[in-house]
C-alpha cells in the first residue's frame, strides 16, 4: 500500500500520509460487505483481524435435522462470556429444538428467526458492512453469520471488565456523593442519567481516532444547552484526524480555541454530581470511553477555584471558603515573586523588626535570595512529583523526607534562610488548597516567569507581568464564552454564583454568559413566590 | 480560533533579553546587603560644615533567640555585641557626610527604615532648612521618620544606649510615637514638620530631647521660626502650649483646694480648642477657647466631690489655673519668639483671604491681642465616689 | 469595517474612558493646582471636568449620527478623504505623543521613587511595550482588560485617600474659592493634562452593545473621573497645605509616603507605583490602542499584530527627548492644552460640517434584532 505514494510530487508530512493510507483503506473496506459464503466471510474477517490470539470464533449446526450452518465470533476478555454462553450459544442450541421454532427455522430464514425468537440478548444489530463489524467485534460486541446469508447479527455481549464505582481520589470533597466516573463509558452515562431523569438529556455518541476507534459520548440536555455551542463541539470533534484517543486531555488540547495558553479550557472532573451541576446549567459533558476525567465545555475561569461541596454547604460558608480558596490561588501564584521583591527591591516597604530579622536570617546564606528561592521552589515541585509517582504506601514518606528533614537541614546548614521556607511552604500549600489540579498547576508553572520579573522589576515588575496575564487570559475564549465571564464582561445576574454564592432560592438563573436556551432555573411563579414572602435581593 | 501570535512570541523573546541584560543595573539588593540606617544626627561642625551620626544597625545582635540559623555570635540584645554603631563624619553638605560614613561601611547605606532624625540645638538655631530639602529630595527617606531637637549636641542623645529597646534608634522613635498615642503632643513627623514650615502662618514646634546616662527623655518642646529654632519650653509650658495651639497636651493638673484644705489632681481626658479670629477695619484680633474633660484621680482635699457646689468651685479653680499658664505661655511666643507656632495666621488666611493678603504676619503677630478663655469640666471622679 | 462586533457592554465603555483618562497627570496634579490656583484647585478640576463633558457629549452626538463608524471613518464621511484622513492622522499622532508622554512621566516617577539603579530607558521600553501589547489586541479583549482594571485602580486611590484622610488639616483647605477667579481659570489649563482620553470612545461607539446606554456610561466614567480627581486633590491639599504642595515634584506620592497600612507596612510606594502601572498602562495602553486602530483603518491594513510593536521604536525616541524632568514639565504644559483644544473642537467641526452636508449613518438594524 505504501507503493502508492512512493513518489509523492512535494514532501507530504508523514501525518498526513498515514491518514490518507487509512482513509484508503476505510473506502475500500466501506465497499466490502458480507458475501453469504460463510468460510469465505470468516476468513476475510480473521484476516482483517490479522489472526489475533484473542479473536474466537465458534462455529454451530443448528439444529441437526435442518443443518443451518452458523459461526459466532467475538474478542475474548471485551465480550462477557456469560452472555455468550448462557444467552446466545443456549439460545441457538436448546430453545433451536423446541419444536415451535423448529418449524419456522430454515436456511433462508435463520437470521430472522434466530433474531426475533432465539437470542435473550437486549441489543441486536443487522449488519453487512465488514467495518462496521469489524468495529463492533472489537468494541465487545459478539457477531453472528448464518451461511447463505449476506448479512449477520451484532449481538450485544459488551462485557469486559471495568473498575467499577469508586471514590474519586484526587476532587474530594467533605460532603457530597462519593461516587466517581470509572473508565467505562456506559457507567459514565448510566451515573448522569441517574442523577438528570429528564428525557432531554440526550447522549450522543461520536467514534474519533483511526486506529483506537475510540467511543466519545456528549451528553446535554437538549433545550438547555446552546446548540451552537453542541455544534461547534461536534464538528471540532468530527474534524479531528488523530490516529488515537486515550484521555479526555486528548480531545480538551485538539479542541481548544488557542494552544499556547497554560489555562484549560475545558473542565476535567471525574466527579458525576458536577458534571450533572454542569449540564443542568446549559454545559455540554465530552465522556471519553476508557478514562474517568470527563470534560465539561465551555469553561471559564471561575469554575477553576468552585467544588461541587460549594453547592451543598450553606451559602455563607461556601463564599467564604471559595475567598479563601482565591487567597490561596493568588498566594501560589504570587507568594515568591512578592517575597523576593520585598526582600531585594522594597525592603523599606517590610516592618523594620521583621525586616530586621529577615537580615539576621540571611546573613551567612550562601546564595542571593532569587537563586534560593528558586531553588526551594524547584525542591518542592519535585518532592511534590515524587510522592505522585511513588506507590501509595511511601508517598508520604516522601514528603517527610523532603518537606520536613530537607527543609529543616538545609535552614539549620545556614543555606536557606527560614523565611525562604515558609514562604515556598506557604505557596505549596496554596497551590494544593485549588480545587482543579489543572488550573492549579497552571498557576505553579506561572509563577517561576513571575519570580523571574520580580527579581528584575521589583513589584513594577510583577505588575508588569499581572497586566500581561490579564490580557492573555482577558483574550482566552472557550467555544465563543469569554474565559473571564461573569467578571470581564461583566454579569450583574451572573454574580449569585461566582465568588459569591447565594443561598439556592436566590440562584433563580442559570449563568447567562453560558447563553443557555432557558436561564430560568426556578420556574417563574416559584420565584414569585419567593420573593414576596422573602426578602427581595 | 486564532493560532498563537507571533507578537506574544517577541514580547516573550524581548522579556527574557531584558531580565537576561538585566541583573547588572536592576536596583536589586537583597536586604542582607544594606546598612540599615535606623536614625540619624545632625549637628555643626565648628570648623563649619556638618556632623553626622548615623545609626547603623547590625541585625545579628538585634534578634533576640533567632541565632538558629548560623554560629550564635553575639546572641541576645543585652549581649556581648551592640546592637547598633554610631559613625560619624564631617563634611561640608549632608550628602558628603553621607557619603563619607558609606566609606567607613562595607555596605551601602539604606535610608528606607530611619525612624529618627535627630537635630542638634546648635544646628537646630543655625537653621534646618538643608536638613529638610534634602529630607525632601531623598526618595529613601520616610516621611513618616521622627523628627526631633537634641537638648545639646545630636551625638550624645544618639550615643545613649537605653535598655529598654535592643535598637536605640526605635526606642527614640518610639518615645514619640508613645508621646502621640497619649495625645501628650501633636504627630510631629518629618512630614508634619515639613508643613508646618512651608505653609505661611503655622511654625513648627520640635519635641526636644535631653540624654542621661542611660537613657533619653522629653525635656520639653524646641520652638522655631521657619527652619530656626528660636526658643525653648520646659513640659509644662509645653502643655499649656498645646493644650490652646492644637487641643494636645492631656496631662495632669494640680489645683488648691478651693476650702484651702488639700489639693487635687485632675487629669485632662479630652481637649477641644476652637480659635475664632475677628477682623473690624484694621484691627485683627482672636478669641481661643479651649473646653477641657476630665476625672479627679488623686486628692489630699478632705472636702467630699459629691458636693455639686464643691465640684463647681473646683472646676472655676482649674480653668483658672490653666488659663493663665496657657496666657503665660502665649505671651512667651507674642513678645519672645515672636512665632506663630499656634497657627493663627493659618487660620486668618483660611477665614479672611483678602486681609491675609495685605498682611505683613510676622510683624503683626507679636502685637495682636489673643484672648485664651479656659473650661474645664469635671467629668468622673475615677473609681472612688467621694 | 462596515459591520462592527456590537460586544462592548455599557460598563465597559465606562471602564474604558475612566481609565483612559486617569493616567500620569493625576500624580502632579494637585501640585499644579497649587501652584496655580490655591486652595481653589478643585474647583479647576471640576470646571475643567465639566468642559471634557462637555466634548464627550460631542463625541457621543457623533456617534449617534455616525452609528456604524469610527472617528476615522466618519471622519471621511463628512470631510471628504483628504481632510477626513488628515484629521485622523492628527488624532493619531496625538494619541502616540500622549502615549510617549505618559510612558516618560512614569518612567521618571519610578526611576526617582522605587528603582534607582534602573536606567530610563528600560522603563520607558517596557511600558511602551506593555502599551503596544494591548495596541495589538482586539476590541473585545481591549474592553475586558479596562473593566478588569478599573476597579483596581479606583479601589487603590479609595484605600489611599481612606487612609490619608486623618491627615487631612480643614483650616488648610480653606478659603473654599482660593485666591481668586483668575487664579482659578489659570488653574484649569493645568488641568488640560488631566482630562485627555475620552476622545477615544470615538472609537468605540459602534461596537456598543447596547448604544442607547452610551450617553449614562459616559456621563458616569467622567464624573467618577472627576470625583476621584478631586477626591485626591482636596487630600493632597488638606494634608500638606498648599505651599508644602507646591514644593513637591510628586505630589500624590507624597501623599503615599505619609500613609502607614494596617499598622504593619511602613511604606507603601512600591505597591502603589506597581499599581500604578496598571493605571498609566491603561492610559498609555489606551492611547496606542486608539492610534494603531486608526491607522489599521486609514491605511486598510487587515490586521494589527506585529508591526505596532515597530511604533514602539520611533515612540521611544520622542519620548526620550526631553532632557530633563523641568523640560519634561514645560513639553507637557504646551503639548497638553493644545491637544485638550483640539480634542474638544475636532469634533465640533465634524458635527457641524456633518450637519450642513446631512451625512449620516443609517440606523442599525442588525443591532435591532441581534445580541
Amino acid at each position: 500500500m505504501e507503493g502508492e505514494f512512493k513518489k509523492p510530487v512535494k514532501p507530504v508530512p508523514p501525518a498526513e500520509l498515514k491518514n490518507r493510507r487509512q482513509e484508503a483503506q476505510r473506502g475500500q473496506e466501506m465497499r466490502r460487505e458480507l458475501t453469504g459464503n460463510l468460510s469465505a466471510d470468516l476468513k476475510l474477517l480473521r484476516s482483517l483481524l490479522h489472526d489475533s490470539a484473542d479473536v474466537v470464533v465458534r462455529q454451530v449446526r443448528l439444529p441437526a435435522e435442518r443443518d443451518i450452518e452458523l459461526a459466532l465470533i467475538f474478542v475474548d476478555g471485551l465480550a462477557d462470556k456469560r452472555v455468550v454462553d448462557l444467552d446466545v450459544l443456549q439460545g441457538l442450541m436448546h430453545l433451536s429444538r423446541i419444536q415451535g421454532f423448529l418449524d419456522r427455522l430454515s436456511r433462508q430464514n435463520a437470521l430472522e428467526v434466530i433474531q426475533a425468537h432465539l437470542l435473550t440478548v437486549g441489543e441486536i444489530k443487522v449488519m453487512a458492512e465488514v467495518d462496521r463489524i469489524i468495529h463492533s467485534l472489537l468494541s465487545g460486541d459478539t457477531f453472528l453469520m448464518v451461511e447463505g446469508a449476506a448479512q449477520g447479527l451484532t449481538v450485544n455481549t459488551r462485557g469486559y471488565k471495568t473498575r467499577g464505582v469508586q471514590e474519586p481520589t484526587i476532587e474530594a470533597v467533605v460532603r457530597g456523593p462519593r461516587e466517581g466516573f470509572s473508565e467505562s463509558l456506559r457507567i459514565n452515562t448510566s451515573l448522569l442519567r441517574r442523577r438528570i431523569k429528564d428525557p432531554d438529556l440526550v447522549v450522543e455518541m461520536l467514534t474519533v481516532g483511526n486506529r483506537t476507534q475510540t467511543d466519545i459520548a456528549l451528553v446535554y440536555i437538549k433545550d438547555l444547552a446552546n446548540p451552537k455551542v453542541v455544534k461547534e463541539l461536534k464538528e471540532r470533534i468530527e474534524k479531528l484526524r488523530v490516529d488515537g484517543i486515550l484521555e479526555s486531555g486528548y480531545i480538551e488540547q485538539m479542541l481548544q480555541d488557542r494552544s499556547l495558553t497554560v489555562f484549560p479550557q475545558m473542565q476535567g472532573t471525574e466527579r458525576p454530581d458536577k458534571v450533572a451541576a454542569g449540564i443542568l446549567e446549559g454545559r455540554v459533558a465530552v465522556i471519553v470511553d476508557g478514562t474517568p476525567f470527563v470534560l465539561l465545555a465551555p469553561a471559564v475561569w471561575a469554575q477553576f477555584f468552585q467544588s461541587p461541596d460549594d453547592y451543598y454547604e450553606r451559602a455563607h460558608i461556601a463564599t467564604f471558603i471559595r475567598f479563601i480558596r482565591l487567597t490561596a490561588m493568588a498566594s501560589s501564584l504570587l507568594l515568591p515573586s512578592t517575597y523576593i521583591a520585598l526582600a531585594s527591591f522594597h525592603p523599606e516597604m517590610l516592618p523594620t523588626s521583621l525586616a530586621l530579622a529577615m537580615a539576621a536570617a540571611r546573613t551567612g546564606v550562601p546564595i542571593s535570595l532569587l537563586l534560593e528561592t528558586l531553588l526551594m521552589e524547584i525542591a518542592v515541585e519535585v518532592v511534590r512529583e515524587a510522592s505522585v509517582r511513588l506507590p501509595g504506601p511511601i508517598g508520604p514518606t516522601v514528603g517527610i523526607v523532603g518537606g520536613l528533614i530537607l527543609g529543616e537541614a538545609s535552614v539549620r546548614a545556614g543555606i536557606v534562610s527560614p523565611l525562604t521556607v515558609i514562604i515556598v511552604a506557604i505557596t505549596a500549600i496554596g497551590s494544593f488548597a485549588t480545587p482543579s489540579y489543572s488550573s492549579a498547576i497552571a498557576l505553579r508553572l506561572l509563577r517561576f516567569p513571575f519570580m523571574f520579573l520580580a527579581a528584575t522589576f521589583g513589584l513594577i515588575g510583577i505588575a508588569a507581568g499581572l497586566v500581561l496575564l490579564t490580557i492573555h487570559v482577558a483574550s482566552l475564549e472557550s467555544l465563543g464564552v469569554p474565559y473571564l465571564a461573569p467578571y470581564a464582561p461583566y454579569h450583574a445576574e451572573s454574580q449569585g454564583d461566582a465568588v459569591l454564592r447565594r443561598s439556592w432560592p436566590y440562584l433563580k438563573e442559570r449563568p447567562a454568559f453560558l447563553k443557555p436556551q432557558d436561564v430560568e432555573r426556578l420556574p417563574d411563579d416559584a420565584a414569585k413566590e419567593d420573593s414576596s414572602d422573602e426578602q427581595e435581593k | 480560533m486564532k493560532p498563537t501570535k507571533p507578537a506574544l512570541k517577541t514580547l516573550a523573546a524581548l522579556i527574557v533579553i531584558i531580565f537576561l541584560g538585566a541583573r547588572g543595573w536592576t536596583s536589586a539588593r537583597d536586604l542582607e546587603k544594606r546598612s540599615f540606617v535606623l536614625a540619624i544626627g545632625f549637628d555643626t561642625n565648628p570648623a563649619g560644615g556638618f556632623k553626622g551620626h548615623f545609626h547603623i544597625v547590625v541585625p545579628r545582635a538585634v534578634t533576640t533567640g533567632g541565632g538558629e540559623s548560623g554560629g550564635g555570635g553575639g546572641g541576645g540584645g543585652g549581649g556581648g555585641q551592640k546592637p547598633v554603631l554610631v559613625v560619624t563624619a564631617t563634611a561640608p553638605s549632608l550628602w558628603e557626610v553621607r557619603q563619607a560614613i558609606q566609606e567607613k561601611v562595607n555596605n551601602p547605606l539604606f535610608l528606607g527604615h530611619l525612624q529618627a532624625i535627630v537635630v542638634g540645638e546648635d544646628l537646630a538655631r543655625r537653621g534646618i532648612r538643608q536638613v529638610l530639602d534634602t529630607m525632601l529630595r531623598t526618595a529613601e527617606i520616610r516621611r513618616r521618620a521622627w523628627i526631633m531637637v537634641a537638648e545639646g549636641t545630636a551625638d550624645k542623645v544618639l550615643a545613649t544606649m537605653p535598655k529598654l529597646e535592643p535598637v536605640p534608634s526605635l526606642y527614640l522613635a518610639r518615645i514619640l510615637e508613645t508621646e502621640d498615642y497619649l495625645r501628650l503632643i501633636p504627630t510631629l513627623r518629618l512630614s508634619e514638620f515639613m508643613a508646618l514650615d512651608s505653609n505661611p502662618g503655622e511654625e513648627p514646634v520640635a519635641i526636644l530631647l535631653k540624654p542621661e546616662k542611660d537613657t533619653v527623655f522629653v525635656s520639653g518642646l524646641a520652638v522655631f521660626k521657619g527652619d530656626r529654632l528660636v526658643g525653648k519650653l520646659n513640659t509644662p509650658e509645653m502643655h499649656h502650649f498645646l493644650l490652646a495651639a492644637m487641643g494636645r497636651g492631656l496631662m495632669p493638673e494640680r489645683v488648691a483646694s478651693p476650702d484651702g484644705e488639700g489639693e487635687l489632681v485632675y487629669l485632662i481626658t479630652g481637649a477641644k480648642r476652637t480659635i475664632k479670629p475677628f477682623v473690624q477695619g484694621n484691627k485683627i484680633s482672636f478669641s481661643v477657647r479651649v473646653r477641657l474633660e476630665g476625672n479627679i484621680m488623686e486628692k489630699s482635699a478632705v472636702h467630699s466631690l459629691r458636693d455639686e457646689e464643691y465640684l463647681r468651685a473646683v472646676e472655676a479653680a482649674l480653668s483658672e489655673k490653666i488659663q493663665r499658664d496657657c496666657r503665660t505661655v502665649l505671651r512667651h511666643f507674642q513678645k519672645d519668639f515672636r512665632t506663630d507656632a499656634y497657627g493663627f495666621g493659618n487660620i486668618l488666611r483660611a477665614r479672611y483671604p483678602k486681609v491675609w493678603q495685605q498682611l505683613d504676619w510676622e510683624k503683626e503677630f507679636p502685637d495682636v491681642p489673643i484672648n485664651i478663655r479656659v473650661e474645664a469640666k469635671i467629668r468622673r471622679l475615677g473609681m472612688a465616689a467621694n | 469595517m462596515s459591520k462592527k462586533n456590537r460586544q462592548v457592554t455599557a460598563y465597559q465603555a465606562t471602564a474604558i474612558i475612566a481609565n483612559a483618562i486617569i493616567g500620569v497627570a493625576l500624580l502632579t496634579l494637585p501640585r499644579d493646582l497649587a501652584r496655580t490656583a490655591g486652595t481653589g484647585g478643585y474647583m479647576a478640576v471640576v470646571l475643567m471636568g465639566l468642559t471634557a463633558y462637555l466634548g464627550l457629549n460631542l463625541y457621543t452626538v457623533l456617534g449617534r449620527r455616525f452609528s456604524q463608524s469610527t472617528l476615522p471613518e466618519y471622519g471621511v464621511k463628512s470631510l471628504g478623504v483628504f481632510f477626513g484622513g488628515l484629521l485622523a492622522l492628527t488624532y493619531a499622532a496625538g494619541w502616540l505623543v500622549v502615549t510617549a508622554l505618559s510612558a516618560r512621566v512614569f518612567a521618571e516617577i519610578v526611576v526617582t521613587a522605587v528603582l534607582p539603579r534602573v536606567p530610563i530607558e528600560v522603563g520607558l521600553m517596557v511600558m511602551l511595550l506593555l502599551a503596544a501589547h494591548l495596541a495589538t489586541q482586539d476590541v473585545k479583549t481591549f474592553a475586558r482588560v479596562n473593566e478588569l482594571f478599573l476597579p483596581i485602580i479606583v479601589g487603590t486611590f479609595v484605600v489611599l485617600l481612606a487612609l490619608s484622610f486623618s491627615r487631612v488639616e480643614v483650616w488648610r483647605l480653606l478659603p473654599p474659592f482660593g485666591p481668586g477667579l483668575r487664579e482659578v481659570f489659570t488653574g484649569t489649563i493645568e488641568a488640560t493634562w488631566a482630562y485627555p482620553g475620552f476622545e477615544l470612545v470615538s472609537l468605540f461607539i459602534p461596537f456598543y452593545a447596547e448604544p442607547e446606554k452610551a450617553g449614562r456610561a459616559h456621563a458616569r466614567a467622567l464624573f467618577l473621573v472627576i470625583f476621584l480627581y478631586v477626591a485626591v486633590v482636596l487630600a493632597a491639599t488638606g494634608a500638606f497645605g498648599v505651599a508644602e504642595l507646591a514644593k513637591s515634584q510628586w505630589p500624590t506620592l507624597e501623599l503615599v509616603r505619609l500613609v502607614g497600612f494596617l499598622g504593619t507596612f511602613e511604606r507603601l510606594e512600591a505597591p502603589f507605583l506597581a499599581v500604578y502601572v496598571i493605571t498609566v498602562f491603561t492610559t498609555s495602553g489606551a492611547t496606542f490602542f486608539g492610534a494603531v486602530f486608526t491607522l489599521s483603518g486609514l491605511f486598510r491594513l487587515k490586521s494589527r499584530e506585529g508591526w505596532p510593536y515597530l511604533l514602539v521604536i520611533p515612540l521611544y525616541y520622542l519620548a526620550i527627548q526631553p532632557q530633563n524632568i523641568v523640560e519634561l514639565g514645560k513639553v507637557i504644559r504646551v503639548f497638553a492644552p493644545a491637544w485638550f483644544g483640539f480634542i474638544l473642537l475636532a469634533p465640533l467641526l465634524v458635527l457641524g460640517i456633518a450637519a450642513i452636508r446631512k451625512k449620516e449613518d443609517k440606523p442599525d438594524e442588525a443591532n435591532q434584532t441581534g445580541a
